[in-house]
């Protein structure tokens, strides 16, 4: 969610740009949305733009996609046409894109955007080998509609909308098909798997309600050759419960393995941030907390991170490692609620594996009211999950004044200052995060860019001053090992220029 | 400015940049009160067409002041005079008035020239790389003394001002803004004809300023067939003829303990395997220039049966043609361009090692990517991978240049340091 957010801005700049300056350069139209396009190891290959070029007819636009490699050069573009909801109430305010790489196809995801709440979900693919476009299709009613006829009628909504499709790692295309329950019979719940050319291969069937208000709701963690993961997220009477299972299928035929629930659901709630597949194990990391009802980790009861072994073929749990703040404190001053002195709680971005066992955890301090955003943490986990080594990154203390928010909240719009990472392979990696006042127009408040390295395994942080007299520079991830520095000159009659740098490390 | 800007070594000159210096600020002087006169005289009837010939007067000339302020022109006391002459020639031998014509060399080195208007006409220094003898490079005078007889840029600008006002297209705009659906499609249907006509007209114009181009040269009585020559040559010049293989790395760069490593050269691979040209506005019908073999086949239409006349050989000529490897270099360096300074350098190192002129370029070329990578600038100074444009003998110039690690660079510059 971050990356779309910080992309969005990237991308609102290059639109701005390519209309003043040269209508040929990127598109002559408005600028719509844009994503990035991801490898599976989080490294960025192209970026996905759409405009909208026309308005050719009631709820009707005609849209130019743009492709960019990761060297910003333009690989393709094209033009579509697209339904947007109208009402005298309400209109859709513009068309999402969200872009999923497999081998050499883009899955796109293109919704209906009412200002936060996304309907009308369709897909298109295209095919890198030739970048053809497909015509709109929609998984609905269990079968692939292929080029359907759309219209916007409330009344006909099903009929103009898919349920989710996805690519799973390793997999293909999975749909996931949620049953709105009505009673017993009518309650249909699957995962069917099918190929490149939409031939069903398997379905899994599962039970998600026991009545209308109490059900559970599936979600993909992770998938290799063999096994799909996925966590349930159970609900009564509509609303989150403290209870979370893990469900293994076999990924060749779609046949069940196991479901787990975690473990001392009655002490803990658990936050599961990452789902590793490795050898004959699932491991499964994440943040927990004291028990609340609801299920969410409470960010002021914040105990530590917990790492659960599962075993692949049978989804039995092998082990359980928890790590307490409590049993940390020789290395970072914190206490046992994962309060850090004088800086806030310890909010967890990510976990991230290396090859040799070990892993990272990349933490930001925040306080909730007001919000306060403060210095960055990583921390060197060893296998047998205890921390080797804290190295803490001090940043731009943000506040934002007259806010309360929880730490999902705060990760939600985009206010914390870690960015995003990049695998440089070898257990190398390369984290971003912004040392800046947030929204500040003060130009020497707004320039400062961190990257911290982990190479050798050692952490080493640089700060690179973007200051200039003539205009504002800003910092995004890029391509594996590189930089987008985005310069906003002062002058009015000058485009903004890009540019890729690569980073010393 | 780097020390090398005159006598260097093996009979090597070089042009002077502070005297070009020098005469770039003339140049702005004399051009910016020549542009303030032609500004007030400008008298339209329609103050439609008057406003948008002058906002594009306006544009052209802030471009070429700004050119002239940074040091885009060469001259010196040898080069000036000897192009200023061959100019000369070709005016006087078809008795047209030098007043208000001149002639200027740009640093750029693309193989190309213009007429800008207003009697000026700007030869690219990267003509010197690719002409073989002086009747070539009068040729080139000749065509585009040839545009500016004809007034083909003052037409062009005029012509785009009618059009722009004229009844039909105000009308169609209007139809166009009163429409509720389709406004955008229309607009750059619109736009597409009008580009069009201007396109196509502009092709006729290159094929006019060819034919009139060949008549004044003829009157030069030099080699008409080296008109057919230079054609053929610029319908290559966009091809590399050398690159640079991992082992001219190594052949370069390792000495002493030092070893240039493999993976300095990797390059990310791409998820993209085609690359397509821009839909809907078709960059090919908008060229301006036909091709050189279409060019060629008319141009020999014009050709006399005169075999007996030889190509000249001048040795004024020999000696800017000899130095013009060089002198690209450095312009390149000088107009900061320093990875291509570096890169085409360094192909010609790989044939040459023990030439000290390309040493120090290497060198001064180095000290600048080193610091602008330091600063996280190098990519004003060093192209970009481009998997669609670039050879691979440019990316993996590219790739080596960002991925060595900056202790490494700094052995680099050691080594070529004098």
């Amino acid at each position: 969610m971050k990356t779309k957010l910080i992309l969005l801005s990237i991308l609102t700049f290059i639109s701005v740009n390519a209309q003043i300056t040269n209508l040929h350069k990127l598109s002559k139209g408005v600028f719509y949305d844009s994503d990035v396009i991801k490898d599976a190891n989080n490294n960025i290959k192209g970026y996905f733009l759409l405009f909208e070029t026309d308005k050719v007819a009631k709820e009707t636009v005609e849209l130019e996609y743009v492709i960019l490699d990761e060297n910003l050069t333009k690989v393709t573009n094209g033009f579509i046409t697209e339904m947007k909801f109208e009402s005298f109430l309400i209109d859709a305010k513009k068309i999402n894109i969200e872009v999923t790489l497999y081998k050499n196809i883009l899955l796109l995801r293109l919704s209906d955007d009412f200002g936060g709440p996304q309907g009308f979900i369709r897909y298109r693919t295209l095919d890198l080998t030739t970048n053809k476009l497909s015509n709109n299709f929609l998984f609905n009613k269990d079968v692939f509609n292929f080029n359907p006829t759309f219209d916007r009628k409330l009344k006909n909504y099903e009929n103009n909308a898919s349920e989710n499709v996805s690519y799973y790692k390793e997999i293909g295309i999975v749909v996931n098909k949620i049953s709105e329950y009505k009673n017993e019979n009518s309650d249909e719940n699957y995962f069917a798997h099918y190929d490149d050319n939409y031939n069903l291969l398997w379905k899994y069937n599962y039970v998600a309600n026991t009545s209308r208000r109490d059900f559970k709701i599936c979600n993909y963690l992770n998938s290799d050759k063999d096994i799909i993961v996925f966590q349930n997220q159970f609900y009564e009477k509509y609303l989150t419960i403290n209870k979370k299972s893990i469900t293994v299928l076999d990924a060749k035929k779609g046949k069940f393995i196991n479901e787990v629930l975690l473990p001392e659901l009655d002490l803990y709630s658990y936050r599961i941030i990452n789902c590793i597949i490795k050898g004959n194990e699932i491991q499964i990391v994440g943040n927990y907390s004291k028990k609340i009802k609801a299920g969410y980790v409470e960010d002021l009861e914040n105990i530590g991170i917990f790492n659960f072994n599962f075993d692949k073929t049978t989804g039995k749990i092998i082990s359980t490692n928890y790590l307490k703040w409590e049993n940390a404190n020789s290395k970072i001053e914190i206490n046992k609620k994962g309060l850090v002195k004088d800086e806030g709680y310890l909010y967890i971005h990510d976990i991230i594996p290396l090859k040799n066992d070990k892993l990272i955890a990349v933490c930001e301090t925040y306080y909730q009211s007001p919000v306060v955003t403060n210095n960055i943490y990583f921390l060197e986990l060893s296998k047998d999950f205890k921390i080797n080594q804290v190295f803490e990154v001090e940043k731009f203390r943000n506040k934002f004044p007259k806010t309360n928010l929880y730490s999902s909240s705060i990760k939600e719009y985009g206010m914390f200052d870690f960015m995003d990472y990049q695998n440089m392979g070898d257990d190398e990696f390369l984290f971003y995060f912004n040392d800046n006042e947030k929204n500040s127009k003060n130009r020497k408040n707004s320039t400062l860019f961190g990257v911290v390295s982990y190479v050798d395994g050692k952490f080493q942080k640089q700060i690179l001053n973007l200051k200039t007299e003539t205009s504002t520079i800003k910092a995004y991830p890029a391509k594996k090992g590189y930089l987008m520095l985005v310069e906003d000159f002062d002058t009015k009659d000058k485009p903004n220029e890009f540019r890729l740098e690569k980073i010393n490390y | 400015m780097v020390s090398i800007n005159s006598k260097s070594q093996n009979n090597i000159t070089l042009i002077d940049t502070t005297s070009s210096h020098n005469c770039n600020n003339e140049l702005y002087i004399e051009y910016k009160n020549k542009f303030e006169l032609i500004n007030k005289n400008i008298s339209y009837s329609n103050s439609g067409e008057k406003n948008i010939i002058k906002e594009i007067y306006n544009e052209t000339q802030k471009d070429f002041l700004e050119t002239i302020q940074n040091d885009k022109f060469l001259c010196d006391n040898t080069i000036s005079p000897y192009l200023n002459g061959l100019f000369n020639e070709v005016l006087s031998r078809n008795n047209i008035d030098s007043k208000g014509y001149k002639i200027l060399l740009s640093k750029d080195s693309e193989v190309n020239a213009a007429n800008l208007g207003n009697g000026i006409v700007v030869l690219n220094y990267g003509l010197f790389l690719d002409v073989e003898n002086e009747d070539e490079l009068v040729f080139v005078i000749s065509h585009e003394i040839g545009h500016q007889y004809l007034n083909h840029v003052k037409k062009e600008i005029e012509n785009f001002a009618k059009i722009s006002t004229s009844k039909e297209v105000l009308l169609k705009t209007k139809e166009i803004r009163n429409q509720k659906y389709l406004k955008s499609t229309s607009a750059i249907n619109l736009l597409k004809s009008i580009s069009y006509q201007n396109y196509n007209k502009r092709r006729k114009k290159e094929i006019e300023a060819d034919s009139l181009g060949f008549i004044f040269y003829k009157k030069t009585s030099r080699n008409q067939n080296s008109a057919i020559s230079l054609l053929e040559k610029l319908n290559n010049s966009d091809l590399e003829i050398d690159s640079l293989t991992i082992n001219d790395y190594k052949t370069i760069f390792e000495k002493d303990n030092f070893k240039i490593k493999e993976k300095y050269f990797q390059q990310e691979e791409s998820i993209f395997r085609k690359y397509d040209d821009e839909k809907r506005f078709q960059i090919d019908s908008l060229k301006s220039h036909p091709d050189c073999k279409t060019r060629i086949v008319l141009l020999k239409k014009f050709l006399e049966n005169k075999t007996s006349i030889k190509t000249s050989e001048t040795n004024l000529f020999n000696d800017f043609k000899r130095n013009s490897i060089n002198q690209n270099l450095f312009n390149l360096y000088s107009d900061k361009k320093y990875g291509l300074s570096l890169y085409e350098c360094l192909k010609l190192y790989k044939l040459d090692i023990n030439n000290d002129f390309y040493k120090r370029i290497i060198y001064l070329n180095l000290i600048k990517i080193y610091n602008s990578r330091k600063d996280y600038t190098i990519n004003r100074y060093v192209e970009s991978i481009d998997n669609k444009h670039n050879t691979n003998s440019q990316n993996r110039f590219i790739s080596f240049i960002n991925n060595i690690k900056t202790d490494d660079f700094q052995i680099l510059i050691n080594n070529f340091k004098a």
